[in-house]
């Protein structure tokens, strides 16, 4: 029994960075119809420009200023290699995020070195949250990345759909011709868009660090399952991702319950399972493939 | 002659003077590479990767889908052909071969499941795909080597004993190679000048156009689906037997990546477009590797340019049409 | 037996219902205008009939088949044909190429790796009649994205007509048209009528042309069917007058 919880807990866990990374996909998408390949490689280097900041700022400032620094990166690159591309073929972005990507993780390998390191967190939550009862796996870190990931979302939808920036983003995202015609700078829209993506997948790869360890090749480990949970989820649908993810997430878990090997089986088993049923996921809109 | 007419996508003629003048330049290669202090095997290793080039461009340059996963087709026909060498035959031509089928039917099962998608959708779920096969082969230790790899198998050579050909030298081998690549081209060709392939383009063009012509586009494009994944599963054979090894990177979906670049790189919508940007990408990754451990990051930024400034590729920029 | 029969057709998007119990037939040999105001439902009952959404309810019945949730594709290969208020073509393929693809699906072809040239004679003339009946010979080796927009309509309606199709659907043929284009389009559907039979029925709001050639006239308003029946029978027509000819008063 303390075992399926535990898995499920760390199922969570995990699916929070999914999730995360998820969210922040179909947030660019959403506006820039562009699937960001290079998702998993701003996740890698958010997580090292954070570990690089950890001496002088602590956890709590790197993470804050890492993934911050990260999406200001982003929204330079957004308006310089992107941009130019959302008149044409769709293709050609999704190959400029390609080689996005390659370019990322290669850089990151350079400055870092390609060996891992571990990424301390702070004191404070390197202990359990219930020493002593059979909930003891229960650390606070644990807990905490759930929270913290749980509190972005909620964030992000209450910015999405109280503020006016929200608004205009959501706007954006059903119907830019219009909103362009109405005045509205519609491109910086995108670049905040991607930006805030990234800050998220930005703040995944720290999160993700403390539990996992920082190393180059994690963007890439962590952006398989990110895809599925898109797709799950429901192209078009931002909670949807965001649920994806968790589910993804606890379904790798519990299947890890078996074999180590049918964690990620299991992963690739719920797509086949959604596409087959519910080509459009479990959120989707209809009409997004046709 | 000019260097436009290389370039032409439009299907006009099955063999040309054209063709025949690149096949006989390839039969030169190995002789031009010692010549520049290189070695055999690296056009052995370009001609494989053309193949695996020209055999996705069917379905991204003529039948206008881009597939991601292609990466599956070629692994799936180098860990075929290794296992066909390490238990069922010595001979490399059958052990080549066994990959076409292999490929095409694996192509047919995963097609059927995203042909309904299209663009870049179908793009991504190719992606999942090819890391599901990477996943298989990294995991089955008893059948594939697992992380290690397929090992212990090696080119034999060609023909029954008597009459038997060794293909273990570089050179040898690289004539075998040839070959195939001569015949596969010819299929290409044969297929691209068809009415089938023509149908292709419809496809690529205007799929709304497609349908309203009576075509079932989705069935068409499992079709081209399956033919495109056939001739890189082949290539995966080739190269299987190049390295004798087959690996679980093979099958990784950047490797994918890396020969969506290729098709792109070299131009799309020529018919050796994807030859060329093998080569490019395969000569400048030998050059830059022996000066730098992340020449990566330069063939990345280099495509990043190529994606911003030459979207038809070299070969669409040499031979673009007024 | 009509050739095109539409049963009670109904379809709503969301809360708009943009096509509301929807009938009418149309005839063999008929040359029938849909005519009506921007949102009346025209381009929308086309896509039921062409077979690109599925209606909510109702039928739809080609030759006295039922071919309600039958596939594009096969309706195109039982003889329904149609043009697009945009029109959809082959952009990067010339003008010749567009065609030959056309006439090779219609002839059954399309699948086939090998060509014997008696059939690959066929398709050729096939092709040369196209171009030379559309006067697009001059234009034949021409990629069609780089055409006129009036070209590219013709281009479209010579794909239609590439199939050999009897029922052709017409989406605002001559929209963007020159009056001497729209002139040669009017000309090549009567042709189309007189020699080889073949039933239009066409959106229109060019009214020069519907008064042209139409042989009936069906009025579309708000989704439903206000008015049907010939020229004078619809400029008579009150409602219609109401809806849609506006207080310019009536033509004719």
């Amino acid at each position: 029994m303390e075992l399926l919880l535990f898995q499920l807990m760390n199922g969570a866990v995990v699916g929070v960075f999914y999730g995360l990374m998820a969210l922040g996909l179909a947030l660019i998408l959403s506006l820039t119809r562009v699937i960001n390949l290079a998702h998993g490689g701003f996740l890698v280097l958010g997580a090292y420009l954070a570990y690089t900041l950890l001496p002088h700022l602590g956890f709590w400032g790197s993470l804050i200023l890492g993934a911050a620094l990260l999406a200001l990166l982003a929204a330079g690159l957004e308006r310089l290699v992107i941009r130019p591309l959302y008149r044409r073929d769709p293709l050609e972005s999704l190959l400029l995020t390609f080689g996005l990507a390659l370019v990322l993780e290669e850089a990151v390998r350079m400055i870092w070195g390609p060996v891992g390191v571990p990424f301390p967190i702070p004191q404070a939550l390197g202990s359990p949250l219930f020493p002593g009862t059979p909930l003891f796996f229960l650390s606070k870190y644990r807990v905490f990345i759930i929270l913290v990931g749980s509190g972005l979302v909620l964030l992000l939808f209450l910015f999405l759909s109280r503020t006016r920036l929200g608004l205009y983003i959501r706007a954006a995202a059903q119907d830019n011709e219009t909103l362009s015609a109405l005045g509205t700078n519609v491109w910086s829209l995108y670049t905040l868009s991607f930006a805030l993506g990234v800050f998220l997948a930005g703040l995944a790869g720290v999160l993700a660090a403390g539990q996992l360890g920082l190393s180059p090749t994690m963007g890439n480990s962590l952006l398989m399952p990110s895809f599925v949970a898109l797709i799950v989820g429901g192209v078009g649908s931002l909670g949807g991702a965001f649920l994806g993810g968790i589910l993804v997430g606890m379904v790798s878990g519990l299947a890890g319950q078996f074999a180590a090997a049918a964690s990620e089986f299991s992963v690739y088993l719920l797509l086949a399972l959604v596409l087959l049923f519910r080509p459009r996921g479990l959120f989707g809109q209809e009409g997004f493939f046709e | 002659m000019k260097v436009a007419a290389w370039f032409s996508y439009t299907q006009g003629r099955w063999i040309t003077s054209r063709d025949l003048a690149l096949f006989a330049l390839l039969l030169l290669l190995p002789w031009g590479l010692k010549a520049v202090g290189s070695y055999t095997a690296l056009g052995t290793y370009i001609l494989v990767w053309g193949l695996a080039a020209m055999g996705l461009n069917l379905l991204i340059g003529y039948a206008g889908q881009v597939s991601f996963g292609h990466a599956a087709f070629l692994g799936l026909g180098a860990y075929t052909a290794g296992l066909m060498l390490k238990h069922a035959t010595h001979d490399t031509l059958l052990a080549t071969l066994a990959a076409l089928p292999v490929g095409a039917l694996a192509a047919l099962v995963l097609g059927s499941l995203v042909v309904r998608l299209k663009g870049i959708y179908f793009a991504t779920f190719t992606i999942v795909f090819s890391q599901l096969f990477y996943f298989v082969a990294f995991q089955w230790n008893e059948l594939t080597g697992g992380d290690d790899g397929l090992r212990g198998f090696a080119r034999q050579g060609l023909g029954p004993p008597g009459l038997h050909l060794d293909l273990n030298a570089s050179e040898a081998y690289y004539y075998f190679v040839w070959a195939v690549f001569v015949l596969s081209v010819l299929a290409l060709r044969w297929i691209v000048t068809s009415p089938l392939g023509r149908s292709f383009l419809a496809l690529r063009e205007n799929p709304i156009r497609a349908r309203f012509l009576g075509m079932n586009v989705e069935r068409r494009l499992l079709v081209a689906f399956a033919l495109s994944a056939s001739f890189t599963a082949l290539a995966g054979a080739l190269l299987a037997q190049l390295i004798n090894f087959a690996q679980p990177s093979m099958l990784h979906w950047t490797t994918s990546g890396e020969l969506v670049m290729m098709a792109f790189l070299g131009g799309r919508w020529a018919f050796y477009g994807p030859l060329l940007g093998a080569a490019l990408f395969r000569i400048m990754e030998e050059m830059l590797s022996s000066r730098t451990e992340n020449w990566m990051l330069f063939l990345g930024i280099l495509f990043i340019l190529a994606v911003l400034f030459f979207p038809r590729g070299i070969a669409g920029f040499l031979g673009r049409r007024e | 037996m009509s050739l095109l029969q539409v049963d009670g057709v109904s379809k709503a998007f969301g809360r708009l219902l943009a096509v509301n119990r929807v009938s009418f037939r149309v005839e063999e040999g008929e040359v029938r205008a849909i005519i009506g105001p921007n949102g009346a439902g025209k381009t929308t009952l086309f896509a039921l009939v062409s077979g690109l959404i599925r209606p909510d309810e109702g039928r739809v019945y080609f030759r006295g088949k039922e071919v309600t949730y039958l596939p594009p594709h096969l309706r195109v290969r039982l003889g329904m044909a149609r043009t697009f208020q945009v029109p959809q073509v082959l952009p990067e393929l010339t003008v010749e190429e567009n065609f030959r693809i056309g006439v090779e699906t219609a002839l059954g072809l399309s699948s086939r790796l090998l060509l014997p040239s008696g059939l690959a004679a066929r398709v050729g003339e096939r092709v040369a009649q196209l171009l030379d009946r559309l006067r697009l010979e001059e234009k034949a080796k021409k990629r069609v994205g780089v055409l006129s927009h009036g070209d590219q309509r013709i281009v479209e309606i010579g794909l239609a007509l590439s199939l050999g199709a009897t029922l052709l659907l017409l989406d605002e043929p001559t929209a963007g048209m020159s009056d001497e284009e729209t002139l040669a389009t009017v000309r090549l559907i009567r042709e189309l009528r007189e020699k080889e039979g073949v039933t239009v029925v066409f959106i229109e709001h060019d009214m020069r042309v519907v008064f042209g050639i139409a042989d009936r006239i069906t009025v579309l308003h708000l989704g439903e069917v206000l008015a049907e029946g010939t020229l004078e029978d619809v400029a008579r027509d009150e409602r219609v007058q109401a809806a849609y000819l506006g207080t310019e008063g009536v033509v004719g």
